[in-house]
């Protein structure tokens, strides 16, 4: 039972992050996506907006890394 | 690295005014400050602008983009033909250009009106093609025929009446079966094309009643309309094929124009561009009696060349004097980046951002440096790198745009890493390479030994953040900024000795050096607070998330190669088949572009989000040295 809540928990360390990073990716890019064509000189600083909420997911990795390996 | 300018400043006499500024032109390493706020455009100007805009209008009129094929021999040929002065090569521009220039405009014009003629008639030649077969076998002499458009819901009910009228003229109800034979076709709006048939004695009488049933008649294109509907169809058919032919060689002849006249315009247009900008250079320079003055950065090794060229041609007729710039113009002064050959290319990645300041930091070396390996880390696969390596190599010889050369260089950069990783942890295509030759990792197999890949990313991201955070402190030093350097000095103790204390308590280590870093911290934290405050201590924070960011050089890394063994484990298990191999070459091509594209995102936005916001301060200007065009241009370094 422990087992199977860890592994829970793990896929939701991953998951909930990663859907709150689509959404915000989401976001950003249409707004992006207009901004760069109102302005192309925009479009390097428009990627870095777009890569910034990648950092939830990556913490989220880190947190369900750690309870796999607990797992194991 | 930046390059050392120098303020210079030519004094001359009015009349040697062009001159200077042709040699200027010529030298093309003196990036011009207009000393005099824009005036309005002199007449000069624009009818320089005009006749510019003329030829470019030719040249898009004539769809010719080939500006790479363009040399500097065909420049200096095109400068040599027209080295007449503003006003002569003006003339020369209207007299040889505006009959051609007629001529273009009447082969576009036609071109037009045959495309427009060629779209209808294939409207028509759908109608056309249905109805051959049934309008052949119905001209006859004694009969009528015609084509109709007519909605589809109300078919039945105008057949009806036309049979109606048929019987009701017809004095014989055997005559009357034969009377009317029609044909359909239906179309994709509703409507039908309906082509009736009927003795010649009925034809006025159904005429009138289709017109007043709303039916409008179906007609040929403008010009293709003859007596009889069967000739008409069979001249929309010959008019089809005439239009085409006729399409194919007006479109030959412009093309022919285009790779006659394509090169000699834009030639033309990069001479008067050049002409113009001589003409601004000229008009905005200060002018006091009989006097000129023209200013601008040099960079410091090229005045020696600059000073000898004037003098050689101009002697006492002019007076040059040149200075560094304080300090309180460092800001104005345009930043030239200088770097090796080698690590160039990298410069790229810069011009994502706002240009590096006069006396700030180029970073381009240490980009050169972590940039490839933190991408070759995160593809960790020697088979991908050889490929990586190869699109590279193609990339670095296709001259088809100025992107691709310095694309391809940091792509064999890369490769160079890839491969090294990809040894280190035993990848050739994923788990191919054990299969095949036995290859074992030298270090850990990312797939299975998680941890320590994550461990080593964490290191990694320490060691980056910190160098950051050193240039930072370095940068605050040179510019006398207290609250900065202090700021960014306390981070960086205070992140060490957190690194310290978590290395002390996983050793074991003895207590006297855990006092001793906490003292470290007590000392980042007070300069923390003493330089930033309470802004200091978060931005700390800031870093310490910037460091665990690093985290997705594992990630990305051990997502790339379960991939590729997952590729590999198709053959497994559908066999070594035909759909087997497909399926796992599929992948691997997927894993490729999804290897080239993430490395070189995540590895970009490490260096921009996380390391350069500890250091790096854009806003600079950039060097735009007035020269001449120069396909073979090289920055001067």
């Amino acid at each position: 039972m422990e087992k199977a809540l860890l592994a829970l928990a793990a896929s939701l360390a991953i998951g909930i992050p990663a859907m709150a990073t689509a959404y915000a990716q989401a976001k950003i890019g249409s707004a992006g996506a207009g901004t760069v064509a109102e302005k192309p000189e925009t479009s390097g600083t428009m990627i870095i907006m777009e890569a910034i909420p990648e950092t939830i997911v990556i913490l989220g990795f880190v947190v369900a890394i750690m309870m796999i390996l607990q797992l194991a | 690295m930046i390059r050392e300018m120098l303020r210079l400043a030519v004094w001359g006499l009015t009349p040697k005014r062009s001159e200077v500024v042709e040699t200027l032109h010529d030298f093309g390493l003196l990036h011009v400050v207009n000393p005099v706020e824009p005036t309005p455009p002199s007449e000069e100007e624009e009818v320089l602008k005009f006749t510019r805009a003329k030829v470019l209008g030719m040249l898009e009129g004539l769809e010719w983009k080939d500006w790479p094929s363009l040399t500097d021999e065909s420049l200096d040929a095109a400068r040599e033909r027209v080295d007449l002065g503003i006003e002569g090569v003006v003339g020369e521009i209207d007299r040889s250009l505006d009959s051609f220039r007629q001529r273009l405009a009447a082969l576009l014009e036609e071109k037009r009106r045959l495309a427009v003629s060629l779209a209808d008639l294939k409207k028509a030649h759908q109608v056309v093609f249905h109805f051959i077969p049934f309008v052949s076998s119905e001209d006859s002499s004694d009969r009528n025929l015609t084509l109709w458009w007519v909605k589809d819901s109300v078919i039945q009910k105008t057949l009806s009446a036309v049979r109606g009228r048929i019987q009701k003229k017809s004095s014989e109800d055997t005559e009357s079966r034969d009377a009317l034979r029609f044909h359909l076709l239906n179309t994709d709006k509703g409507q039908a094309v309906l082509a009736l048939s009927v003795e010649s004695a009925f034809a006025a009488d159904v005429e009138e009643l289709m017109r007043l049933q709303g039916t409008v008649p179906w007609k040929a294109p403008e010009g293709f309309h003859r007596n009889r509907t069967r000739e008409t169809l069979f001249a929309v058919e010959e008019g089809l094929k005439e239009t085409g032919n006729r399409l194919e060689a007006l479109s030959d002849e412009i093309s022919r124009a285009r790779d006659d006249w394509g090169p000699r315009l834009a030639s033309l247009y990069i001479l008067l561009d050049e002409k113009l900008e001589e003409t601004l250079v000229e008009s905005r320079s200060l002018t006091r009696g009989e006097t000129f003055l023209i200013e601008g950065w040099i960079p410091a090794d090229s005045l020696e060349a600059l000073v000898n060229l004037l003098k050689t041609r101009f002697g006492d007729a002019i007076l040059i004097q040149w200075r560094y710039p304080s300090s309180e113009e460092w800001h104005r002064v345009p930043a030239l980046l200088c770097n090796p050959a080698a690590t160039r290319p990298f410069e790229i990645l810069l011009k994502l951002m706002p240009h590096p300041l006069y006396k700030g930091v180029d970073p381009t070396t240490l980009v050169a440096i972590f940039f490839p390996f933190f991408s070759g880390c995160m593809v960790g696969d020697a088979g991908y790198g050889i490929l990586i390596g190869l699109l590279g190599l193609w990339l670095s010889r296709n001259k088809s745009h100025s992107l691709l050369p310095p694309v391809g260089k940091i792509l064999i950069w890369v490769c160079g890493w890839s491969i090294a990783w990809g040894i280190t942890f035993g990848e050739f295509f994923g788990d191919l390479g054990h299969r095949l030759f036995h290859m074992e990792p030298l270090w850990v197999e990312r797939s299975h030994a998680v941890l320590p890949v994550l461990i080593f990313s964490i290191a990694l991201g320490v060691a980056h953040v910190s160098i950051g955070l050193f240039l930072g402190f370095l940068e605050g030093v040179r510019k006398k900024h207290r609250h900065l350097w202090m700021e960014r000095l306390g981070s960086l103790i205070v992140l060490l000795s957190l690194v310290g204390l978590l290395l002390i308590v996983r050793l074991n280590m003895p207590r006297p050096f855990f006092s001793l870093n906490i003292s470290f911290l007590v000392i980042g934290t007070a300069l923390l607070l003493a330089g930033g405050k309470l802004g200091g201590v978060i931005e700390t924070f800031s870093a310490l998330g910037n460091v665990l960011s690093y985290v997705r050089i594992a990630a990305i890394g051990l997502s790339s190669a379960i991939l590729a063994i997952v590729a590999t484990r198709f053959v497994d298990v559908l066999g070594l088949s035909f759909l087997g191999i497909l399926m796992a070459l599929i992948i691997h091509i997927l894993n490729f572009v999804l290897a080239i594209g993430g490395s070189g995102l995540h590895s970009a936005r490490l260096h921009y989000v996380e390391f350069f916001s500890k250091f790096y301060q854009g806003g600079g200007k950039e060097f735009r040295p007035f020269s001449r065009r120069r396909f073979s241009w090289k920055k001067p370094c």
